[in-house]
């Protein structure tokens, strides 16, 4: 009898507490409209990702948000801050279960988004809510930013304002490169590099000259570089399946293509004389680790800007530099890969897009989001530059998204950590406007009638492509069982329907 | 004494003592169930899930439609099949080995050993994986190979080695974790049954094949009968994390799962992921209903309903 | 007690055999813990190794600055796998006797309806919906303990299996004659007489528990309800993503400096750990036999 009663006692316990708890917590879908006495205020969620530490409690920082906003607005934020890990999934299934989700972004992905229908038109809006917005965006980056991420005429997404332009650059270690003789002066395009590798191997045996700095899965940048180097506009996606090649408007396989030959072979060449590590194609490993303890000598990267190296240096503790090898090559991916967002299920689009429109214009309103609360989370030191408070870093300060500055808002307004040279960023926006553009430029792909193929795609391109791109392969022999898969896997649907979507895009931009 | 009123009066408490779980059931599992149907509309959120549009088996169709379908198919239901059977007879013999230790000092370091394995988790057990496999420092190319002279082997690019590797690492994980079961069970045994066995004449082996696996056959079949409803499934960790997620590999590690994995990352679309979720639901259950109509045959009394 | 010859040479194999599963299950974890105390140059160049180059406590330290919140991730997680266990067992030992009575009519009907749902799901969308909106049990400790861990098919069948086989209809039946009510056959008897599968269960459901990471992930979005496994994986996420090719092209070159392949090996050191340390307190009930004696006399 008494295990009985002791069983009973514990049942109930938990059950009330489990029910005090739920009462307790505020329910995460509200109304839209709160009044507010007479004051009409809009409620916006808005969600972020953050790849600093996340803090317990952000409601000092959401306070000093809703202090611009309410006042300037009337819009009260929801503040969300998720990790990327959890980030598309959070966010995804708030949309899915009809939470509450205005304000977001994609994280790549945005033609998904897009073409199923979750995000709302802003072309309206924009004129009357978004003016500060639209000249921002033509100031930093040139005419006709929104054109990525308009489909049928219907503007769906805001791309983050920054410099995009990421040229391919040579990262390296400096000191390996002066003990081996050799200057920065004798590299000025992929082919001078096989013979530094070499230079390199001879003075450092035991050095891995080059690697993959992308893993999960394995990316040399190779097709970065490849893109730059031959114009080469990916329409939208990131399968390869269906590509142009300069302005010939015709749309075939990146990977039938001569320049995709080329590329590889050069890599199997690298490969060949020891200049990649036996496992380059599977390793978890990221190659900028492997130059952090010592053994590795260089990577390509894509960088904006002049300055990246220095940051890299700080991270592995070694002397790098970087030289641009390959110039970028705009195409309408490279630019929406992180878009803003307003979900199609918003209950308040007008103070979702008044939210938006300050996200890219209010200095104040940026910097509070990325550094938090002056004072307390960071220091000003001029006009452009912060740091961390005295005998703090990003770990220990109460507040700091300062990782988020690639990802929102606008870079001309944003503060820069001390040490970052602000022509740089000067620099970094006036590339935009100089970088060249794909005459197609804008044209967004719907991918919903060929859904099958670009999955079954998608599983050939993951087997075949990491070896390709770090050389474990020989691509004359991978690369043609590589192109049948791809076509058994429906990849000829994949062409036909972009050239389809193409051609209407074309005749539509000549009208 | 079988009453009308007796019948009720026996299964009203019976029922009132299973009133909980299956209330838990009902909410938990039979509730959200609902979203099967999810499986078949192609989902357009300014519909909203509800008002979008059915599209009958499309969503299906990537599954089947590619050149990887027999492979990953074919591979999902080997590895099972190798694992069932392998690992039930491992799980078996750990238990009757740790049945006979279990007043021995080291029993209680043994019993560690057993679920240890079970808790590193298939992230981690890459990392191990690739420390010994890795073409350039691996355990097994530089202090094994090496030394006796034959030629290192690039592990992470010859599918032919992965079905042995893999079993040997699945079986590696669960084998110890599957035998509490099957201890619990062997304890659960009268012991006075083996004293008469021995008295009789019997060795351990024939105390073995006559008493303890006898006894435990209704366990047996009925983890089998389980494992079977889910022979379509594959352990995710075991066949994406583990091979690194190495192209070359695909030919004997992709799995149903794996597949749908890969295949979704671009599209993302959640008709299709609850498609394959269907698809292998279906396929476990026809096989298991059918396994089980054959032991109710042979052992009714052993059948799993 | 004499040892045949027979019995001498099982108990010698027995020995030789466990020594050597057991060996074969402890050398990964020891090659972990070493890579663990390794420095990380020293790992990236040299590979795991049991007798590392250089070691170091960088990564121990690394997460030492975390302490508090790795601390209260533990009490998470215990608080979590202790309350969910013990309801966990009760709910499904409560199910599983009536579904082991021969003579209970609705036995079939039952066990069909827990095994469906080991088969057939209606996915993470409908779940969440329903515990959410419904229930409204975001954000808080319920959320990490009821969706999907409470109990599940495998479990109740399996304690469905040790009654029916177990357990001599017999006693059952001399309980009855003695006037027991269902109520008190169950728990006065029933429950003390499993207790190795009660422990087995229990065991598993508890690892269940400890080792989920996927409630908290869909429930939870404050960082003081999220127990230790949810915060390693994402620890361990977070920076695979920032090695990841979509990090740099967004991030440009401000990926944070983290010591990770070390970092890796302490995090996973630090979710094992409190269950080797307890397991061995759950062992004794694993193996208790059942005392048959009433029948007999």
């Amino acid at each position: 009898m008494k295990t009985k009663r002791l069983w009973g006692s514990l049942l109930s316990l938990v059950l009330c507490g489990s029910l005090l708890a739920g009462c307790g917590t505020e329910s995460s879908s509200s109304s839209a409209q709160e009044g507010n006495g007479s004051q009409k205020v809009d409620k916006v969620v808005f969600a972020m990702p953050s790849f600093n530490r996340i803090p317990d409690d952000i409601s000092k920082v959401t306070a000093a948000i809703n202090a611009i906003t309410v006042p300037k607005i009337g819009v009260e934020v929801d503040f969300r801050l998720y990790g990327p890990a959890d980030y598309a999934q959070k966010v995804n299934l708030a949309l899915q279960s009809g939470e509450q989700m205005d304000v977001f972004t994609t994280l790549g992905q945005f033609t998904n988004y897009a073409s199923k229908n979750q995000l709302y038109p802003l072309e309206e809006l924009l004129p009357q809510y978004g003016k500060e917005l639209t000249q921002i965006l033509e100031k930093d980056f040139g005419p006709n930013l929104l054109e990525a991420t308009t489909m049928d005429g219907h503007i769906y997404g805001v791309p983050v304002n920054k410099g995009m332009s990421l040229p391919t650059n040579i990262v390296y270690n400096a000191d390996m490169l002066k003990e081996s003789g050799l200057t920065a002066d004798q590299m000025t395009s992929l082919d001078d590099l096989p013979a530094v590798f070499e230079a390199v191997k001879q003075k450092h045996p035991d050095v891995i000259p080059f690697g993959p700095v992308n893993v999960n899965p394995s990316d040399t940048n190779l097709v970065l570089a490849l893109k730059g180097m031959h114009k080469i506009d990916f329409l939208s996606d990131t399968t390869g399946i269906g590509v142009v090649v300069g302005n010939d408007g015709k749309v075939q396989n990146f990977y039938d293509t001569d320049a995709f030959k080329q590329g590889t072979k050069m890599m199997r060449n690298w490969f060949e004389q020891g200049f990649l590590e036996k496992d380059a194609a599977t390793t978890s490993i990221s190659f900028s680790d492997t130059i952090a303890s010592g053994r590795g000598f260089s990577f390509l990267g894509g960088y904006s800007g002049m300055e990246a190296a220095k940051a890299l240096s700080a991270q592995t503790g070694k002397n790098l530099e970087m030289k641009r090898l390959v110039p970028y090559y705009f195409d309408t991916g490279a630019v929406n890969l992180v878009s803003w967002m307003v979900s199609s299920t918003t209950k308040v689009p007008e103070g979702s897009v008044k939210f938006l429109n300050m996200l890219y214009t209010d200095q104040q309103l940026i910097n509070t989001i990325l550094y938090g609360i002056e004072g307390e989370d960071y220091v000003k030191v001029d006009e452009h530059h912060v740091k961390f408070p005295d005998g703090m870093d990003a770990s220990t300060v109460p507040y700091t998204a300062m990782l988020s500055t690639g990802i929102v808002g606008s870079e001309s307004l944003q503060y820069q950590l001390e040490g970052v040279n602000w022509s740089d960023v000067e620099l970094k926006l006036k590339e935009n406007k100089e970088t060249e553009r794909s005459p197609y430029f804008g044209f967004i792909f719907d991918p919903s009638e060929v859904k099958t193929q670009m999955s079954a795609v998608t599983n050939v391109v993951n087997q075949f492509l990491p070896a390709l791109v770090t050389g474990v392969l020989d691509p004359d022999v991978t690369i043609p069982q590589f192109v049948k898969a791809l076509n058994d896997a429906g990849a000829s649907d994949i062409i036909a329907s972009k050239q389809k979507q193409l051609d209407e895009w074309i005749a539509q931009q000549k009208k | 004494m079988k009453t009308k009123s007796g019948g009720l009066r026996k299964t009203l408490p019976l029922l009132l003592l299973a009133a909980p779980g299956l209330l838990y059931f009902l909410i938990n599992n039979y509730l959200p169930m609902a979203g099967i149907f999810i499986a078949f509309k192609d989902v357009n959120y300014a519909k909203g899930i509800f008002g979008s549009d059915w599209v009958g088996f499309d969503n299906f169709k990537f599954l089947f439609q590619t050149s990887d379908a027999w492979i990953m198919t074919r591979n999902t239901l080997l590895y099972n099949l190798a694992f069932i059977v392998l690992g039930t007879m491992l799980s078996i013999l750990i238990a009757i080995l740790m049945s006979e230790l279990l007043k021995s000092l080291w029993s209680k370091l043994f019993q560690s050993g057993l679920v240890l394995p079970n808790l590193i988790s298939m992230v981690v057990l890459s990392y191990i994986v690739f420390a010994f496999l890795n073409a350039d420092s691996g355990f097994i190319n530089n202090s094994i190979l090496k030394p006796l002279g034959i030629p290192e082997i690039n592990w992470y690019s010859e599918a032919k080695y992965w079905p042995y590797l893999l079993v040997f690492i699945q079986l590696w994980k669960t084998a110890g974790y599957g035998s509490i079961v099957y201890i619990a069970f062997i304890s659960g045994i009268d012991k006075s049954i083996y004293e008469a066995a021995k008295i009789d004449g019997a060795g351990k082996l024939k105390q073995i094949r006559m008493i303890t696996l006898p006894l435990l056959k209704p366990t047996i079949i009925i983890l089998t009968l389980m494992s079977i409803g889910r022979i379509f499934n594959s352990d995710f960790g075991l066949f994406y994390q583990v091979p690194m997620n190495a192209g070359a590999l695909y030919s004997t590690t992709q799995t149903i799962d794996t597949y749908v994995y890969r295949a979704l990352m671009q599209v993302n679309d959640i008709g299709m992921s609850a498609a394959a979720g269907l698809y292998q639901s279906v396929v476990g259950f026809i096989l298991v209903m059918a396994a089980n109509a054959i032991v109710k045959k042979v052992n009714p009394e052993n059948a799993l309903f | 007690m004499i040892q045949t010859k027979g019995e001498r040479a099982f108990h010698v194999f027995s020995i030789v055999a466990m020594v050597m599963f057991t060996l074969l299950a402890f050398l990964p974890f020891m090659l972990i813990i070493m890579a663990s105390f390794t420095e990380e140059s020293s790992l990236i160049r040299n590979g795991y190794s049991f007798f590392p180059e250089k070691m170091s406590v960088d990564a121990y330290v690394y997460m030492w600055s975390s302490a508090s919140t790795f601390v209260r991730a533990y009490g998470v997680s215990f608080l979590v796998t202790a309350l969910g266990t013990a309801l966990g067992l009760l709910i499904t030992s409560m199910l599983a006797y009536p579904m082991s009575r021969q003579d209970f009519k609705y036995r079939n009907v039952l066990a069909f309806i827990v095994f469906f749902t080991m088969l057939f799901s209606g996915g993470i969308v409908p779940s969440y919906i329903l515990w959410t909106k419904y229930f409204q049990i975001k954000d808080t400790l319920a959320a990490l303990i009821i969706p999907n861990l409470l109990t599940n098919g495998f479990y109740v069948l399996l304690i469905r299996n040790f009654y029916k086989n177990n357990v001599p209809v017999e006693l059952i039946e001399s309980a009855q004659i003695d006037g027991a009510s269902e109520l008190r056959i169950f728990y006065r008897m029933m429950l003390p007489l499993s207790v190795p599968v009660l422990a087995t269960v229990g065991l598993f459901m508890g690892l269940a528990y400890w080792n989920d990471w996927i409630n908290a992930l869909y429930f939870i979005t404050k960082p003081q309800y999220y127990g230790i496994q949810n915060m390693l994986i994402r620890l361990m996420n977070n920076i695979q993503f920032l090695k990841s090719g979509q990090a740099s092209s967004m991030l440009g070159a401000n990926a944070a400096d983290l010591p990770s392949t070390a970092v890796r090996m302490a995090m996973a050191i630090i979710g094992i750990l409190p269950i080797l340390v307890v397991f061995p307190f759950l062992q004794k009930y694993l193996t208790k036999g059942i005392i048959v004696g009433a029948v007999k006399g």
